[in-house]
C-alpha cells in the first residue's frame, strides 16, 4: 500500500515516512501543496497525510481543490490544529480521517489501514478472495486456514490484488504498490514477485492478462 | 478622609454659613438704624402730643415719680418719659424721668444722667420759658432691638441642621452617576474589557471614563496578543513534539540497528529543536513584559557586535563562511539598550544571516557612526527575502515558502521587538552587489 505524506518539517516527515515503513508501508514524502498536488496526479496513492499547515498554499486548501477535481483517495488530516472547529472544517473540505499532533504511530497506522479498508469497500481488517484470507490488521495471509509466510513485498501485492479479487490489476498499479520513490521496481522484478506468489499459493490462483496486468482469482479452476 | 461628599458639604456649609454671617450683620445694621430713626419720631410725635395737651392745660402739675405702669399694655412699650419746665422748674414729670433736666436745648439730643444714657427729644412749649423733654433709656431701646433681631434670626439657625442635610442629600443625589459608574465596573469580570457605554455617563467624568474606556482597550489588546502568543507557542510546540514521538517510536520498534540509530539521531534533533524553540518563546515573552523604566542602560554597540561575531564565529568557520567586522575608528559611541537585548537582537541577525548564507559564502557586520544615530548593517551572500515576505517575515512563526532550513520562525519577531522597545528601526534591503541581504538597524546615540 502506498501512502503520500504531506508535510512540510523536516525532521517529522521522514518521522513518518520510516515509522510506516516498518509497517510495511511504501511512503512518499513532500513539503509543499504544489508537489502533493504534482505526485497525486501523475502517481497512484492508496491514501494521503496531510499536514494543514503548509507553508504558502495551505492544506485545507490543497484538499478542497483534488476533491473539487474529484480525486477519491482517502485522505487523514495530521496537524497541529486541534480545536473542534478546525477539525469540521478538516472533515467538510473533504477529509476522511483528523488526527491532532503529537500523536501515536500505532494509532496512525490502524487509522491508515481503516481509510483504505472501508476505501476498498470493506468494512472488516480480513479482506477474502474464496479460500484465501488477508488479516490486515496483523499482516498474515492463510490460505485454507493455514497461515503462509510472505515477504512484505509479496504481502503489499496480495493486499493490492486480493482487494480487487477477479479484476485486472494494471502493471503500473502493481509496479507502484507498496514501492515508494526510492525503490522503485525493476520491472521483470514484478514477474519474480508475482512467481514466488504462484508457488505459494497455487499457479492457477494468479492469472496473467497479457499487456495488461494480472487478476487474482477466487476459485480456480483445478 | 479625601472624599468629594465631605469636600462638598464642607465647602457647601462654609459658603453657605459665611454668606448667612454677612447677611445677619448687614441686616441687623440696617434694623437697628431704622428701629433707632423709628423710636426717634415715636419720641418725637410723643412730644407734639404732650405739647398739644400742655396748651390745653390738662397736664398734672406734678406727677409721682413711682408711677406704676398699667397692668394692660405691650411687651413692645417704649417706656417712654417726659419731663415739663417752666423758667428752670420741673413742672411735671412722667416715667421714669429724673429730676435733673433730661435736655440743655430742643432737638434731639444724648444724655448721661447718674448712670444712664437717655435719647432726649426737646420741644418749646409756645409759652416763653417752658420747655418739654420726652426721653427714653437707651437701655430699652437696646433691649428691643436685640428682641426683635433674635426673632428674626432664629427660624435661620434653626434651619442650620436642615440646610445641612438638604445639602447633604444634594450632594448624594449629585454624586449619583458615579456610584453607578462604581457598581458597573465592580461587576464586571476581569475578561469583561468592553468600553463603558458613555451614553449615560455626565460631562463631568466623561474624560475620565474615556481614559478608563482606553486603558480597557489597551488592556484587552495586551491580553488578546498573549493569548495569541500562547495559543501560537502551543500550536507550534505540537510538531516538533510529533517529530519526537514519531521517532521514539520508531527506534522502539526497530529491529534494525542502523535505523535505530538513525532514528535515535533524529529525536535528538527534535529535542533540541524543541529546546531551541521553547527558549526563543521564552525570550520573546520576557520581552513582552519588559519594563523599560529602571532599565535604562547603555552600552557599546561596536563593543556587542564584536563579542557577538566573536561567539558566532565558530559556527561560520564549521560552514566555511567568511566573517568580518568593521567598526568606525577612535569612536566608541553607546546605544540606549542594556547590553543583553542588544546581545540578542545582533545575535538573532547573524544567526539567519550565516544560517542561509551558502557554504563558502560570506557574511559582513559593519557599525557606522552617522551625526545623530549609529547604524548596525549585517549583510550576506544568501539567497535574500524577496519584497513580498519583507513585511511577514517579521511575523511570528513565520517562515517563507520554501525555507528549507530549520528554524522556529521566531528570530526576526524577536529582533522586531526589541526595535519597537528601544525605538530603534530596521530595513530589509537588497545587497548592493550579489542576491544577499542588507539588513540595516538605526539606533538612537546615548545621550
Amino acid at each position: 500500500m502506498r501512502i503520500l505524506i504531506v508535510e512540510d518539517d523536516s525532521l517529522l516527515g521522514p518521522g513518518l515516512k520510516t515509522g510506516l515503513a516498518q509497517d510495511g508501508y511504501a511512503a512518499d514524502w513532500v513539503q509543499t501543496a504544489e508537489l502533493a498536488e504534482h505526485a497525486l496526479r501523475v502517481e497512484h496513492f492508496d491514501v494521503a497525510v496531510l499536514d494543514l499547515g503548509l507553508p504558502g498554499r495551505d492544506g485545507l486548501s490543497l484538499l478542497r481543490d483534488l476533491r473539487a477535481h474529484g480525486l477519491k483517495l482517502p485522505v487523514l488530516i495530521l496537524t497541529a490544529r486541534d480545536t473542534v472547529a478546525d477539525k469540521v472544517a478538516g472533515l467538510d473540505a473533504g477529509a476522511d480521517d483528523y488526527l491532532a499532533k503529537p500523536f501515536d504511530l500505532d494509532e496512525l497506522t490502524a487509522r491508515i489501514r481503516a481509510l483504505t479498508r472501508r476505501g476498498s469497500g470493506h468494512a472488516t481488517p480480513i479482506l477474502r478472495a474464496g479460500a484465501l484470507e488477508l488479516d490486515t490488521q496483523n499482516r498474515c495471509l492463510s490460505l485454507h486456514g493455514e497461515g503462509l509466510q510472505l515477504s512484505p513485498k509479496e504481502y503489499a501485492l496480495v493486499e493490492t490484488l486480493i482487494a480487487r479479487a477477479d479484476h485486472v490489476v494494471p502493471r503500473a498499479r502493481l509496479l507502484a504498490t507498496g514501492h515508494s520513490w526510492e525503490d522503485q521496481l525493476e520491472s521483470n522484478a514484478l514477474e519474480v514477485h508475482i512467481h514466488h506468489l504462484r508457488a505459494k499459493l497455487g499457479k492457477q490462483r494468479i492469472l496473467t492478462v497479457r499487456g495488461v496486468g494480472y487478476t487474482l482469482v477466487s476459485n480456480p479452476s483445478s | 478622609m479625601n472624599s468629594i461628599r465631605h469636600r462638598l458639604l464642607i465647602s457647601l456649609l462654609v459658603v453657605w454659613v459665611t454668606i448667612w454671617i454677612a447677611v445677619a450683620f448687614v441686616s441687623v445694621e440696617r434694623s437697628n438704624h431704622e428701629v433707632g430713626e423709628l423710636m426717634d419720631a415715636q419720641l418725637a410725635q410723643t412730644a407734639h402730643v404732650l405739647r398739644q395737651i400742655t396748651l390745653a392745660g390738662n397736664l398734672p402739675d406734678v406727677v409721682s415719680t413711682s408711677q406704676a405702669l398699667s397692668p394692660v399694655g405691650h411687651a413692645y412699650e417704649s417706656m417712654i418719659s417726659f419731663q415739663l419746665w417752666r423758667d428752670g422748674r420741673l413742672i411735671s414729670r412722667f416715667g421714669a424721668a429724673p429730676d435733673e433736666p433730661l435736655g440743655h436745648a430742643p432737638g434731639f439730643s444724648n444724655q448721661d444722667i447718674a448712670d444712664t444714657r437717655w435719647r432726649v427729644f426737646g420741644l418749646k412749649s409756645s409759652d416763653a420759658g417752658e420747655i418739654l423733654y420726652v426721653g427714653q433709656s437707651y437701655a430699652i431701646r437696646q433691649e428691643l432691638i436685640e428682641y426683635l433681631t433674635l426673632h428674626a434670626l432664629r427660624p435661620i439657625l434653626w434651619s442650620m441642621p436642615l440646610a445641612v442635610l438638604l445639602i447633604w442629600l444634594a450632594v448624594t443625589e449629585g454624586l449619583r452617576p458615579l456610584r453607578r459608574l462604581r457598581s458597573q465596573i465592580r461587576h464586571r469580570s476581569a475578561e469583561q474589557l468592553d468600553p463603558i457605554d458613555m451614553h449615560s455617563i455626565p460631562v463631568e467624568i466623561r474624560p475620565l471614563t474615556s481614559a478608563l474606556n482606553e486603558l480597557m482597550k489597551r488592556l484587552d489588546r495586551a491580553l488578546s496578543a498573549e493569548r495569541h502568543f500562547a495559543a501560537d507557542a502551543s500550536h507550534e510546540l505540537r510538531t516538533p513534539f510529533a517529530a519526537i514521538r514519531t521517532h521514539a517510536q520508531v527506534a522502539q520498534r526497530s529491529k534494525n540497528s542502523q535505523e535505530r540509530e538513525e532514528a535515535l539521531t533524529q529525536l535528538i534533533r527534535g529535542i533540541d529543536r524543541a529546546s531551541h524553540l521553547i527558549s526563543q518563546l521564552l525570550i520573546l515573552s520576557r520581552l513582552h513584559i519588559r519594563v523599560r523604566e529602571g532599565q535604562a542602560a547603555s552600552c557599546s554597540l561596536a563593543g556587542a557586535a564584536a563579542q557577538v561575531v566573536e561567539d558566532k564565529s565558530t559556527i561560520a568557520q564549521a560552514k566555511n563562511i567568511t566573517l568580518r567586522l568593521t567598526t568606525p575608528p577612535g569612536e566608541d559611541a553607546l546605544v540606549d539598550i542594556p547590553p543583553a537585548p542588544l546581545a540578542i537582537l545582533i545575535g538573532n541577525l547573524l544567526d539567519n544571516a550565516i544560517k542561509f548564507t551558502p557554504a563558502g559564502g560570506q557574511v559582513r557586520v559593519s557599525v557606522m557612526a552617522r551625526s545623530h544615530h549609529l547604524l548596525l548593517q549585517v549583510l550576506d551572500s544568501g539567497p535574500g527575502i524577496p519584497a513580498v515576505d519583507r513585511e511577514r517575515v517579521f511575523d511570528r512563526f513565520y517562515r517563507p515558502i520554501g525555507q528549507s532550513e530549520p528554524g522556529a520562525g521566531l528570530g526576526l519577531s524577536i529582533v522586531r521587538r526589541i526595535i519597537d522597545l528601544y525605538d530603534a528601526d530596521i530595513e530589509l534591503l537588497d545587497a548592493e552587489t550579489g542576491s544577499g541581504l542588507l539588513v540595516e538597524v538605526s539606533f538612537h546615540r546615548s545621550a
